[in-house]
């Protein structure tokens, strides 16, 4: 079956040019989630003040708002991550689906896929990459939330973020562009055994990047547009909706 | 040598003339999740060179991603126990829960032994020589690799890599194909403490990529406001709790009926310890013997020990791979027991001793020596045959709330104590007592039929019907006609109401007599309004699910069951039935008279499957 887009990244840049695309498009990530890379990084955002271009994305905003998103001064977008999931409810989704290789031809593109069912081909005549993919990327973080019932304060030499849970803090533990999960998870608890009457409520599943200026393109003609370089998510859905307006 | 893939769902094999590996292994451990995150650690503490396979970023699987910290059952013992205790001391001292504590403290340990861990590989390969596998092709976040091993061990939960590598399988239930209802556990907040919820959705066929993507997309577009109370929601857990897959043909299987017969394995591994813990509400359609105990006998939260076999963890078809995980060679019955989470931990420890003695020996995997297995596992305290105990009644509340009295059952063939537990409202040994005695039981029970006392004398039909005797068989159609809504109280939960187990028993008797009363049930549209029936809680001992009418749903499930059971054995009775049939769900009202909960939730899925079934059927006899 063709299509006339695939995008990979199940994200929110990529929620947008489905949402623009609807059945013309088909999206495609390894993971068994959609939009972590804001929600499961625990980037949760700022510049929310920033006005949104589409209706679509307008929308959003005004869903996460009634979910509590900006109650306060602190952003917290794990109420409104199942309103992120009901818009893809009527989308080509592939989740849980490695992306074996991705293929320019004369047609257009070729992308090989492994899933539960095995290796499966798609084509399209255009692919956009939405993934946080390292080589664009200047910085690499492992978040995680601490908490405390103290009343105890973190040092000041830790990078932190309060958000939506009173209590909460968000540590970002700086790690370096080469470390799997397995060494940030580690450095991450370095810096918890340090800390007195803190305890982890919860390590990312996913790691945050930020990115260079001008994201390099792709050798291979592919578009490349990693959700996690705008600064928050519904910037990143509103630039997809956008993008697949333009398609 | 060949390489066997597997291309949209069909496993191919495509000759290779050599391979490269990038590194070489003694076991290979695809999936790190419950089980084989132990397999990991527990093989590379036995000395052997590991490596890890796991597509996600971490160890653990449901007991982490999965959002599931305690277990259900299971008898305690093994290496697992220390494990776990350096991970609630490490919880103790630095995590609010214990999903951060065992990601960390489980690859720290495979670290420290020098276990060899790759997050973010899936295996889309397995190279095959002869009959033994060599190793796997994976692709990894820098392109396909290859490794060769030794060992595989099968970790994946659903059997991806055996099946990769075309090993037989069997998977669902007879009936429909279906499997078990998947839930997803979400992370809630309340002030400083984590922690999980969890909701049963309909079912997945895991093994098709659109319909686990709509799973995985469906289930978290729910925001689990009934289940977390006014509890905050923080994340939906990035694994869905799928509870049953493909399980493969092994050198050893295990069924309920041989756990029902008392028949024992003289090679197991461990004990598993659970009563046959179905999700769902749609068990009368999973078959005849779960059928039988868990509706028929009222038995269902009763616990059994199923002896599990070690040979069940040994592909018949290929050496050097093994299965130690949920997809072991159980049935589909059995397999409901022998899923939970310590005995996937134990799971892991007798595939790296498996793995262990192969390799010292020099040997098949099938054939190492069972008396050197069964010495590690009992010095562990894997293996205690102190766990052997038949079968039990254990938890901690009846299902009146008052405390629940742990103790062992034994089914008894003096028929006087027979007589006198079918006269009480707890007549579930007794009628499966009577099952064991066969014969012996029928002359007891028929007089039984003419008692004064009504307890007696329905339940007495039952124990006939169990044994497949019809004497009962009016008995069973006037407790229909009457809807007798009476609860029994053998179970400290999901007692089955008298009316609903007198249609199964028919249905079971495949009663010609009872097709009217049984029809003219299923096709009047006011049936539900009984609500001395359907609409009073009687005893709170099932699960309350608001916006599903699961008392009506019981009867009417069972009804259709009974019906294709009647119908398949009388063709003559077809038409009828598959006018009921249409009658019944020619229209959309049947469902709004059950539930009034989304078509994609498990309750909804479950009562469409039902309409399904029945219109297959129809078809299937040319109505």
């Amino acid at each position: 079956m063709g299509f006339d887009v695939i995008v990979l990244g199940a994200t929110f840049l990529g929620a947008g040019i489905a949402e623009a695309l609807g059945d013309r498009c088909l999206m495609i990530d390894r993971r068994p989630q959609a939009g972590y890379e804001f929600i499961n990084s625990l980037k949760f955002g700022h510049r929310f003040d920033k006005p949104l271009k589409t209706e679509a994305a307008r929308s959003l905003l005004e869903d996460f708002k009634q979910n509590g998103a900006f109650e306060g001064d602190r952003i917290c977008l794990f109420e409104c991550a199942p309103h992120f999931y009901s818009l893809l409810l009527d989308k080509n989704v592939l989740l849980n689906t490695e992306i074996i290789s991705v293929e320019h031809n004369d047609d257009g593109f070729t992308v090989t896929t492994h899933g539960v069912s095995g290796y499966r081909v798609h084509k399209a005549k255009t692919v956009i990459d939405t993934r946080s993919l390292p080589d664009a990327a200047t910085e690499k973080y492992l978040n995680f939330i601490v908490n405390t019932d103290k009343g105890a304060t973190l040092p000041d030499r830790l990078d932190t973020e309060k958000f939506g849970y009173e209590c909460d803090t968000v540590v970002k533990c700086r790690v370096n562009m080469s470390d799997g999960y397995q060494t940030a998870r580690k450095k991450v608890f370095d810096i918890v055994t340090t800390l007195e009457g803190f305890k982890v409520a919860m390590v990312a599943d996913e790691f945050e990047y930020t990115f260079k200026n001008e994201i390099p393109k792709s050798e291979t003609g592919i578009t490349l547009f990693p959700s996690q370089s705008y600064a928050n998510p519904l910037l990143a859905y509103d630039a997809g909706v956008i993008l697949g307006g333009e398609l | 040598m060949y390489i066997s893939e597997v291309f949209n769902g069909k496993s191919q094999k495509t000759n290779v003339s050599s391979v490269d590996f990038t590194e070489t292994y003694d076991v290979i451990v695809c999936g790190l999740g419950t089980a084989g995150s132990m397999a990991a650690l527990m093989s590379s503490e036995n000395g052997l060179k590991v490596l890890g396979i796991e597509s996600f970023n971490c160890v653990g699987g449901t007991t982490t991603i999965g959002g599931i910290q305690t277990h259900y059952f299971g008898c305690p013992g093994g290496r697992y126990t220390e494990i776990d205790d350096k991970v609630s001391e490490f919880q103790r001292l630095y995590t609010r829960n214990q999903i951060e504590s065992r990601k960390f403290v489980v690859e720290s340990l495979i670290d420290e032994t020098d276990g060899e861990i790759l997050y973010e590989f899936s295996v889309i390969g397995v190279y095959i020589d002869g009959n033994e596998v060599k190793g796997v092709k994976a692709i990894t976040p820098q392109g396909i690799a290859d490794y060769g091993c030794r060992v595989i061990m099968d970790c994946t939960g659903d059997a991806y890599v055996a099946h990769m590598a075309g090993c037989d399988s069997h998977l669902g239930r007879a009936l429909d194909g279906l499997t078990q209802p998947y839930s997803m556990v979400s992370s809630t907040r309340n002030k400083m403490w984590v922690g999980h919820t969890n909701r049963d959705f309909g079912r997945v066929d895991q093994y098709d990529d659109e319909a686990l993507s709509k799973a995985l997309i469906f289930s978290r577009s729910y925001n689990m406001e009934e289940e977390r109370n006014s509890n905050q929601l923080m994340i939906h857990m990035p694994l869905i709790g799928v509870r049953e897959g493909r399980h493969i043909v092994c050198e050893e299987t295990v069924t309920m009926q041989s756990i029902l017969d008392g028949k024992k394995t003289a090679t197991p591994m461990f004990y598993s310890y659970a009563d046959f813990d179905k999700h769902g509400w749609d068990n009368t359609f999973d078959g005849e013997t779960l059928g039988d105990w868990c509706i028929g006998s009222n038995l269902n939260a009763y616990n059994a020990t199923v002896p599990v076999p070690y040979r069940s963890v040994i592909p018949k078809s290929l050496d050097g791979l093994l299965i130690p995980c949920r997809a072991l060679d159980v049935d589909r019955d059995v397999a409901s027991c022998v899923r939970m989470v310590v005995d996937m931990k134990k799971l892991g420890e007798v595939g790296a001793d498996i793995a262990a003695l192969a390799i010292k020996h020099n040997c098949r995997l099938r054939d190492i020596p069972y008396y050197e297995l069964s010495e590690m596992l009992k010095t562990s305290g894997c293996l205690d045959d102190a766990y052997d105990r038949g079968f039990r009644i254990d938890g901690t509340k009846n299902w009146d709330g008052t405390p629940l009295v742990n103790r062992s059952v034994k089914f008894t063939d003096d028929l006087s104590a027979i007589s006198d537990m079918l006269g009480t409202l707890s007549p579930g040994e007794a009628i499966w007592s009577s099952r064991l005695l066969g014969e012996k039981a029928v002359t007891t029970l028929k007089k039984l039929l003419a008692s004064d006392n009504e307890n007696a004398r329905k339940h007495a039909a039952f124990a006939l019907a169990n044994v497949g005797n019809l004497s009962g068989e009016d008995v069973l159609i006037s407790t229909v006609i009457e809807r007798d809504a009476t609860q029994l109280q053998d179970c400290r939960k999901n007692n089955q109401r008298r009316g609903s187990m007198a249609v199964y028993w028919l249905g079971r008797l495949k009663s010609a007599k009872a097709v009217d009363a049984l029809c003219e049930f299923l096709t009047n549209p006011r049936e539900n309004e009984r609500p001395e029936l359907y609409e009073k809680d009687s005893s709170g001992t099932w699960y309350v699910i608001k916006g599903f009418n699961n008392r009506y749903f019981q009867f009417m499930i069972n009804t259709v069951m009974a019906l294709i059971r009647i119908g398949e054995a009388h063709e003559e009775w077809r038409a009828k039935i598959s006018s009921a049939f249409k009658t019944a769900f020619l229209d959309g009202s049947f469902y709004d008279r059950i539930t009034d909960r989304p078509k994609q939730s498990s309750e909804g899925n479950m009562i469409l499957n039902m309409q399904n079934v029945a219109e297959r059927y129809c078809r299937r006899w040319g109505h």
